[in-house]
């Protein structure tokens, strides 16, 4: 290589650097004028987008809102409670119009970023309160977990059945309550043990919480933390899975999953901002919607007594049609 | 870095003070080259990558503010863990310092929320300072008492002091809707004014900058700064010059924890206005890194901690704008220290050839 070349490479270098920096100087002088018009919707979630839970759904549901409308996306994932707000600001301040924080534990971080950002709007998951630019989206599985608490209850043997899940959050509440008012209708007796993980994503901890409740004596699980399947596959339980058909974690211990589809919600707040017809309220996809369905039993129906699995059908049809509303209890248990 | 490198620096500050700069910037630089490696593997053009840690960490008001405030706790921890190494011990117990300084302050700003500023605000740093520095010599006194090995009591001490935090937060401090392990939201006087308006960057920052200017002068200006480090480079000849060893390591284990304390009093006050579960990422774990990287000097630290803020902050731009995984950032923390700790092994291994070939 000729000394000139390497003196050109050098310089060419330099001015790289140098662009970089000048980059780095100018930039906070263009900020926030580069408002683009097109939306552009983010999302930041508490798990990684793998987990085939609460994480992947969230992200599923994102990039459906983006193939229909062919808007702009981006996602952050594995977002601490602490640092929320940071990366929701961040994403505020650099023109994305929608930003779902996916979290319930997001909530004030979304609220304290939306009043700086009055122009962008904020979906905070299951958040307590609104704000004129913050909307909240719940995961009504409650309305799936009504019937795979009957299930769960015509496939016990034991009458002992385990719900374990993250923080005593409402819509986790909800889910627990309507899973055992579920089972109660179709064993009045069942005894259901409680475990709070005091962590949204914390696997081996869950799996421990999970073998405990096996161990005293529950022989079907309700899977709301990744963990828990894995521990059902350990111990020869069944399990409900959450979220996706998470089947393939378990093709012998997954009864079934609540699926849960949040692509029609994700794409309506987009369309409504889209289309200024945006409004602030609390947003609901459940069975009615289509949001919330059961996935397929991939053979495990057997394990359910016949005459349980037709009512926990019929269940289903009566909400769908509006003939009955599952309870929807928030109460505190801990 | 070894002790033969800090003494070494003792006849001529300035000469080795720049070897040591130099040497960290080569670290970082090497961190930085190989880091490129890995995000050409991912399939992802690096040029692309950093301008987007670049941008994502110094290109807005809004993230030189981020980046600035998130130095705060890095700062108080990687001075933490200086004054300790200074004097010879180790302090790997910042992690549960800052957690219980920060849940004693927010629980004095709790308990006296009609307090005015003046007074609320010296009150809760303070309790930060006291717990801080009582947990810290906890570990001082069954290293001097004991012969306890420090590296071990404050990892050990750290999980105490997490668990029960957690424990206080699903307990008697929980706030009062009861869903979440933290406490009700501080009062608006108990927290400091904005330095840039719009961002969350508050006055914690000056008070950062304030640490590192005091440390400075503590180390390099006053006879108990020179009795630290000797005893640090040779306690056995500070014993012998008539030095009180003990107390001065008993005051080092002690500022280290006032020092680690405030970083989680900045926390509660500058960024999340109330005591959470799961307050740090590990700012107590980044400061030795930071202080590693610093070269165990105020301003070095202060460096470091706005360089490693940067990169954790710039790590989740890079990721939505190159689609590089944020955790590189983290990978290339871990180069840095494996760079900076390598120096010393290229020596090593010069002086080991010198003297085979005369």
């Amino acid at each position: 290589m000729s000394i000139n070349r390497v003196m050109i490479s050098k310089r060419s270098g330099l001015r790289l650097m140098a662009a970089l920096a000048m980059g780095a100087i100018a930039a906070p002088l263009a900020g926030p004028a580069l408002a683009a018009n097109a939306l552009k919707v983010a999302m930041i979630l508490p798990g990684p987008i793998s987990d085939n839970d609460w994480n992947a759904g969230g992200y599923a549901g994102l990039q459906a809102a983006a193939k229909t409308l062919g808007i702009d996306v981006a996602y952050t994932e594995n977002v601490a409670d602490a640092d929320a707000e940071r990366v929701l600001r961040d994403y505020a301040s650099r023109g994305y119009g929608l930003i779902f924080a996916h979290s319930f534990s997001f909530g004030d971080a979304a609220l304290a970023v939306a009043a700086d950002f009055p122009d962008v709007k904020f979906m905070a998951g299951t958040a307590q309160h609104l704000a004129p630019n913050v909307g909240t989206y719940d995961n009504p599985d409650y309305q799936g977990a009504y019937l795979t608490g009957m299930l769960s209850a015509g496939a016990s043997k034991s009458g002992v059945i385990g719900w374990v899940g993250g923080n005593p959050a409402p819509n986790m509440l909800a889910n627990y309550h309507a899973w055992v008012a579920g089972a109660k209708e179709i064993n009045p007796k069942i005894d259901v043990k409680l475990s709070w993980l005091g962590s949204w994503f914390d696997p081996p901890k869950a799996k421990e919480a999970a073998i405990a409740q096996v161990e005293q004596g529950a022989d079907v699980l309700s899977a709301q933390s990744v963990g828990v399947i894995d521990a059902a596959v350990t111990k020869n339980a069944l399990v409900i899975g959450a979220v996706s058909d998470q089947n393939h974690l378990g093709p012998k211990a997954v009864l079934t999953s609540v699926l849960w589809d949040l692509g029609p919600l994700v794409t309506d707040a987009a369309k409504s901002i889209i289309n200024n017809k945006w409004e602030s309220k609390a947003w609901s996809y459940g069975i009615k919607e289509g949001s919330i369905k059961l996935a397929d039993f991939h053979g495990l129906d057997s394990k359910v007594d016949p005459k349980v699995l037709a009512a926990a059908n019929a269940k289903f049809l009566a909400i769908k049609d509006g003939q009955f509303v599952v309870p929807h209890d928030t109460s505190m248990v801990k | 870095m070894s002790t033969s490198e800090a003494a070494n620096s003792a006849p001529s500050a300035a000469i080795a003070g720049s070897a040591e700069f130099v040497s960290s910037l080569l670290a970082v630089l090497l961190a930085l080259g190989v880091g490129a490696i890995l995000i050409i593997a991912w399939g992802a053009s690096p040029l692309t990558a950093y301008a987007a840690l670049l941008d994502g960490a110094f290109g807005s008001w809004n993230s030189l503010a981020e980046t600035l405030l998130r130095a705060i706790p890095l700062t108080f921890t990687g001075l933490a863990i200086t004054v300790a190494f200074r004097a010879g011990t180790f302090n790997l117990g910042a992690e549960g310092q800052l957690f219980l300084g920060a849940t004693a302050a927010t629980w004095i700003g709790l308990a006296l929320p009609s307090l005015p500023a003046p007074l609320l605000i010296p009150a809760m740093i303070a309790a930060a300072a006291v717990v801080g520095a009582l947990w810290s010599l906890l570990a001082g006194v069954l290293k001097l008492r004991f012969g306890a090995n420090e590296l071990i009591t404050t990892i050990m001490l750290n999980y105490i002091a997490i668990l029960f935090v957690s424990y206080l937060l699903r307990g008697p401090l929980q706030e009062a809707a009861g869903y979440l392990p933290q406490t009700e939201r501080l009062a608006a006087n108990a927290r400091f004014p904005a330095l840039i308006a719009g961002t969350r960057l508050n006055a914690g920052f000056l008070l950062a900058l304030l640490a590192v200017v005091l440390a400075h002068i503590a180390f390099w200006h006053t006879s108990w700064g020179f009795k630290l480090r000797v005893i640090g480079l040779n306690a056995r000849a500070a014993l012998n010059a008539g030095y009180n060893v003990t107390a001065i390591t008993l005051s080092a284990f002690l500022i280290s924890g006032v020092l680690a304390g405030l970083a989680g009093y900045m926390e509660v006050v500058g960024v999340q206005r109330r005591m959470i579960e799961n307050l740090s990422p590990g700012f107590g774990y980044t400061g030795i890194i930071v202080a590693l990287l610093g070269q165990t000097n105020p301003f070095g630290v202060l460096a470091a901690a706005i360089l490693f803020a940067g990169l954790q902050v710039g790590g989740s731009t890079m990721q939505t704008a190159s689609g590089v995984p944020s955790t590189l950032t983290t990978i290339i923390q871990g180069l840095v220290v494996l760079f900076v700790i390598g120096r010393g092994a290229v020596d090593l291994v010069l002086a080991h050839r010198a003297k085979r070939q005369p």
